[in-house]
C-alpha cells in the first residue's frame, strides 16, 4: 500500500508568510512521526532593548517587532502604559484608536487574503500571477489594503511604523476635511468588503473539521479590538494580568519563537478564534451579511480563516465609518500623563491574535523589566497539532509536491509572523 | 465649497502625504516613459536577444509611393498585422526588462511593504521588472542571477554572511534599504551589550541558537552599490531609486538634515517654539518632516545626516532639562550601529557599575 511507505519532505523556505520559516516531517509507515515547523529567524532580543528606556520611547521600539502590524503593538503598549499610570485618554482618543486600529486589521487582513492565501485556492504562485487571470479581485484587494494604510497614516503620519499615538491619546488630531474625504472613500469601499464576503465564501474550501480551543479578547457591547477580557471556548475568562497563570511559554530546540499553551494544551488565536467568541457583537449590517453565505460560524475547519478575514474586513470599514461621521477635531488631542512605578500589563487583538505586553516600570516611567507574547508564537503549537491531523486526512500517499503545497496552505491560515514570533517556511519531508 | 483655510489644510494634507514631493503614480509614470524609451533603443542588450535587432530594422516601413491607392491600403493593412504578431512574438520573449530580487535578513519586514504597499501600482511593477525573487510575495529563486537586488535587514548569523556573500555574487546592483541594512536596525542596541547574558534571559537554551556577537549593516560585509535610509524606507524612496536606474542615472541620495525638510515643507520648529528634544539638527531628511509636522519632536528614525554636529545638540538637549543618559539614549535608538550616532551615545552614556571589558 502506497501509505506505507516513508517519508521526509523538507521546505527549506516557506513562501508567503511573513519573516523565516521551515516545515520538517517524517512519515513512517503511513503515520506522522516527526512534524516541525522551524522558525530561525534569528532573535532581535526586544524585551532586553527596551530596559532603560523611556515609556514613550518604547512605544516607538515595539513597533519595530513587526512592519505588518505596528499598531498592534503600539496599542498594547499604550494600553499598558496607561492601566498602570491610571490614565483616561477619553471618549474621543479610546475611539479614534479603535478606527486607526481598524486601519491596521484592513490592511494587514486584505495583504494577506489576496496576497499570501487566495492564489493557494486557485492554483497560482504568486497573486501577481494570479493578477493576470482575476485582474479585479487582485485590484480590488489592493484598494482595501491602501485604503487600510490611508486610515494609518490619517492618525499616525506612515503606515509602517506610524508615528501618531503616544500614552494619554494622539500627538495630533486630524483635521475635519481629511476626516471628511476618509468618510467618503470608506462609504465607496463597504459595497467592495460586502462583495469580498461573497467571494470568499464561494472558495473551494477542504473538509477539515479539527476539535480546537479559540482564544480571543472579548468585550461588553462591541466586537472586541483594543481592550477585553481574555476568554476562551472552554470557560476561560481572565483579567489580561492574569495571564501569566493560566499560560505557559517554553523553548522547542527546533525554533527561535518560544511555543506557548493554555494550561499545558494548544490553542488557537486570530480571526476565527475571535469570530468563534465574538460573532455575536458583530453590528447588524456585517452579521447579516456573514450569515448570508451559507457558511456557519463557530467553525473548525482552519480554511475558513480567510472568510473569517473578509468578514473582520467587512466590520472594520463598517466601524471605521460609523465613527469617523460623527468625527469632531477635538481641542486637545492627548492628556496630562505623570508616570507611576509598577508593573503595566497591555493586551490588544492584532490582526493575528491577541498580543500580551507586561512592563515592570520605575517612578520615572522607564522601563525596568519587559515581557511580550506575540500572536504567532501562541499559535506555533496549534499550527503542528493542525499539520499532523490535517495531512493525515489529505493522504499521505499524494506525492511531495502536492503535500508540500497542502501543508503550506495550512499554515497560511494562520498568517504566521514570523518576525513577530521572533521572527518563513522551508519544508523537509523524509520519506523512509 | 470649502473655506478658504479648509482648502488650504486640504493642500498642505496632500503636500504632507508626499514626502518627496513625487507620489507613486508620477514615479511610475516616469517609469513607464523611460522604459518605452529603452525598448525602442535597439542597442540596449541586442546580446541577450539576438533576433531583437533584426525585428526593429524590419518593422521600418517603407512609404508605398506611386502605386494605387487600393493596393497600397492592402499592403498598408498587412504590414501592420505582420508586424502587431511579431510584436506579440517579441513581448513574449522579453528578455529586456530587468531582474529585480528582495532578500531578507535580520528585520521586521517593514521595508518590503514598500512595494507591497504600493496598492495597485504592485500590478504595475511587472510591466518594467521582473522579480525573481520576493518571497513574501511568492517568487522564490534566491540564487538567480539578478540586476538588482534590494536589501532588507541586518546581518546577525553566520548563515546570514554566507547568504550575503551569495546576494552579491548574484547582483549587478545591490542596494541595502532600511536602518537594518544600513545601520544594523534596532537590534544592534544588543552589540553595545553583553549579548550572552541577553539571550539566557529571552531563551532557556541560548546554546540552541546560533547568532554572531553583533547585528550589522550589510555594508560591514560586502560591497553595497546604495543605500536607503529610513526606519522604515518609504515606497518613493524605493521607486525613485529604481525609476532613476532604469534611466541609466545615479540615484540621488539625500544628505541634509531634517531642520532643511522642515522649513522646505514649512513645519513649525518643534524645539523652538515648544522646546521638544528634536534630534532634526543631526537627521537624515526624507521622511517628510513627519513627526514635526504633527508637533512632535524627531526621534531620528532616517539616522544620522552627512554631517552630525552632536556636541552642540547635545549641549543644547541639556539645556532643555535633560540628562546626559536621556540624550544617550536619544542617540542610541533606532541607528546605535551608525558610528556618529554610537560614538556620540557612548560618549554620553554614564560608565556602567561593573566594567564590560
Amino acid at each position: 500500500m502506497a501509505s506505507k511507505r516513508e517519508i521526509h519532505i523538507n521546505v527549506p523556505v516557506l513562501t508567503r508568510v511573513e519573516g523565516e520559516g521551515a516545515l520538517e516531517f517524517d512519515v513512517v509507515q503511513g503515520v506522522i512521526q516527526k512534524l516541525n515547523l522551524r522558525i530561525f529567524e534569528p532573535p532581535r532580543l526586544f524585551e532586553k532593548f527596551v530596559e532603560g528606556y523611556e515609556y514613550d520611547q518604547v512605544i516607538d521600539m515595539v513597533a519595530r517587532i513587526c512592519g505588518i502590524c505596528p499598531v498592534a503593538y503600539q496599542m498594547s503598549a499604550v494600553q499598558a502604559f496607561e492601566r498602570l499610570f491610571g490614565v483616561d485618554p477619553g471618549s474621543w482618543a479610546r475611539d479614534m484608536r479603535r478606527v486607526m486600529y481598524c486601519g491596521e486589521w484592513l490592511q494587514s487582513h486584505a495583504l494577506h487574503v489576496h496576497l499570501l492565501a487566495a492564489p493557494d485556492f486557485f492554483g497560482f504562485e504568486s497573486a501577481i500571477a494570479m493578477a493576470e487571470k482575476h485582474p479585479e479581485v487582485v485590484r480590488r484587494g489592493l484598494r482595501l489594503q491602501g485604503l487600510g494604510n490611508d486610515l494609518i497614516t490619517l492618525f499616525g503620519g506612515r503606515s509602517v511604523h506610524p508615528v501618531g499615538v503616544r500614552v494619554g491619546g494622539f500627538y495630533k488630531a486630524p483635521a475635519q476635511v481629511a476626516v471628511a474625504d476618509m468618510v467618503k472613500q470608506l462609504e465607496e469601499a463597504l459595497p467592495q468588503a460586502e462583495a469580498l464576503v461573497h467571494w470568499c465564501a464561494e472558495l473551494d474550501f477542504p473538509h477539515d473539521e479539527q476539535a480546537f480551543t479559540s482564544v480571543a479578547l472579548s468585550e461588553q457591547g462591541e466586537y472586541a479590538i483594543g481592550s477585553g477580557r481574555l476568554v476562551s471556548g472552554q470557560g476561560l475568562d481572565i483579567d489580561i494580568s492574569h495571564f501569566e497563570s493560566h499560560f505557559e511559554e517554553f523553548q522547542v530546540p527546533h525554533s527561535t519563537a518560544l511555543h506557548t499553551q493554555l494550561e499545558g494544551r494548544p490553542y488557537l488565536t486570530g480571526p476565527l478564534a475571535r469570530l468563534n467568541l465574538n460573532f455575536r457583537q458583530l453590528p447588524k449590517p456585517v452579521r447579516a451579511v456573514m450569515e448570508d453565505c451559507g457558511i456557519h460560524f463557530p467553525s473548525h475547519n482552519m480554511f475558513h480563516s480567510i472568510l473569517a478575514r473578509a468578514i473582520e474586513i467587512h466590520l472594520v470599514i463598517y466601524e471605521a465609518l460609523q465613527l469617523l461621521q460623527a468625527y469632531e477635531r477635538p481641542d486637545v488631542s492627548a492628556v496630562q500623563v505623570r508616570p507611576r512605578a509598577g508593573t503595566a500589563f497591555g493586551c490588544t487583538e492584532a490582526p493575528r491574535g491577541f498580543l500580551w505586553h507586561r512592563y515592570d516600570v520605575d517612578e520615572r516611567g522607564d522601563i525596568r523589566r519587559a515581557r511580550i507574547v506575540p500572536p504567532t508564537s501562541q499559535n506555533q503549537a496549534r499550527i503542528e497539532q493542525d499539520l499532523c491531523a490535517s495531512l493525515e486526512s489529505f493522504g499521505l500517499d499524494h506525492d511531495d509536491d502536492e503535500l508540500r503545497q497542502r501543508a503550506e496552505q495550512v499554515i497560511r491560515n494562520y498568517d504566521p509572523c514570523i518576525s513577530c514570533a521572533t521572527h518563513f517556511l522551508k519544508l523537509k519531508v523524509s520519506r523512509r | 465649497m470649502f473655506e478658504r483655510s479648509e482648502f488650504r489644510s486640504r493642500r498642505l494634507l496632500r503636500a504632507s502625504q508626499r514626502p518627496t514631493g513625487r507620489d507613486s503614480r508620477a514615479c511610475f509614470l516616469l517609469v513607464t516613459f523611460l522604459f518605452t524609451k529603452k525598448k525602442s533603443d535597439s542597442s540596449y542588450r541586442t546580446k541577450n536577444t539576438p533576433t531583437g535587432k533584426e525585428e526593429n530594422n524590419d518593422s521600418v516601413k517603407k512609404a508605398p509611393l506611386k502605386q494605387s491607392r487600393r493596393v497600397a491600403t492592402q499592403k498598408y493593412r498587412n504590414n501592420r498585422k505582420q508586424e502587431k504578431t511579431k510584436s506579440k512574438q517579441t513581448d513574449k520573449m522579453n528578455t529586456l526588462k530587468p531582474k529585480l530580487a528582495i532578500h531578507k535578513f535580520s528585520s521586521c519586514d517593514g521595508c518590503q511593504l514598500a512595494l507591497l504597499n504600493l496598492g495597485e501600482n504592485l500590478l504595475e511593477l511587472p510591466k518594467y521588472v521582473d522579480i525573481t525573487h520576493f518571497a513574501e510575495a511568492g517568487p522564490n529563486n534566491p540564487n538567480a542571477k539578478v540586476d538588482v537586488s534590494l536589501v532588507e535587514g541586518s546581518i546577525s548569523t553566520p548563515a546570514d554572511v554566507e547568504r550575503i556573500k551569495q546576494v552579491r555574487e548574484n547582483s549587478a546592483y545591490l542596494i541595502a534599504i532600511g536602518a537594518c541594512a544600513t545601520a544594523g536596525g534596532l537590534q544592534a542596541l544588543a552589540n553595545l551589550a553583553d549579548r550572552d547574558a541577553w539571550m539566557a534571559a529571552v531563551y532557556a537554551q541560548p546554546a540552541a541558537i546560533e547568532t554572531l556577537s553583533s547585528s550589522s549593516a550589510i555594508s560591514e560585509h560586502v560591497k553595497v552599490d546604495l543605500e536607503l535610509h529610513g526606519c522604515p524606507v518609504n515606497s518613493q524612496q524605493v521607486i525613485a531609486a529604481l525609476a532613476d536606474l532604469l534611466a541609466g542615472v545615479k540615484p540621488a541620495s539625500e544628505r541634509q538634515t531634517l531642520c532643511m525638510e522642515c522649513k522646505r515643507n514649512g513645519a513649525v520648529c518643534t524645539m523652538v517654539t515648544k522646546g521638544e528634544p528634536c534630534m532634526g539638527p543631526v537627521t537624515r531628511a526624507g521622511c517628510g518632516a513627519l513627526c514635526p509636522s504633527l508637533g512632535r519632536a524627531c526621534y531620528s528614525c532616517y539616522g544620522p545626516a552627512e554631517t552630525v554636529n552632536d556636541g552642540a545638540l547635545a549641549q543644547r538637549l541639556q539645556s532643555l532639562g535633560l540628562t546626559s543618559e536621556d540624550v544617550a539614549r536619544r542617540f542610541l535608538f533606532i541607528t546605535s550601529g551608525a558610528p556618529p550616532f554610537r560614538d556620540a551615545g557612548m560618549r554620553l552614556r554614564p560608565p556602567p557599575l561593573e566594567s564590560d571589558e
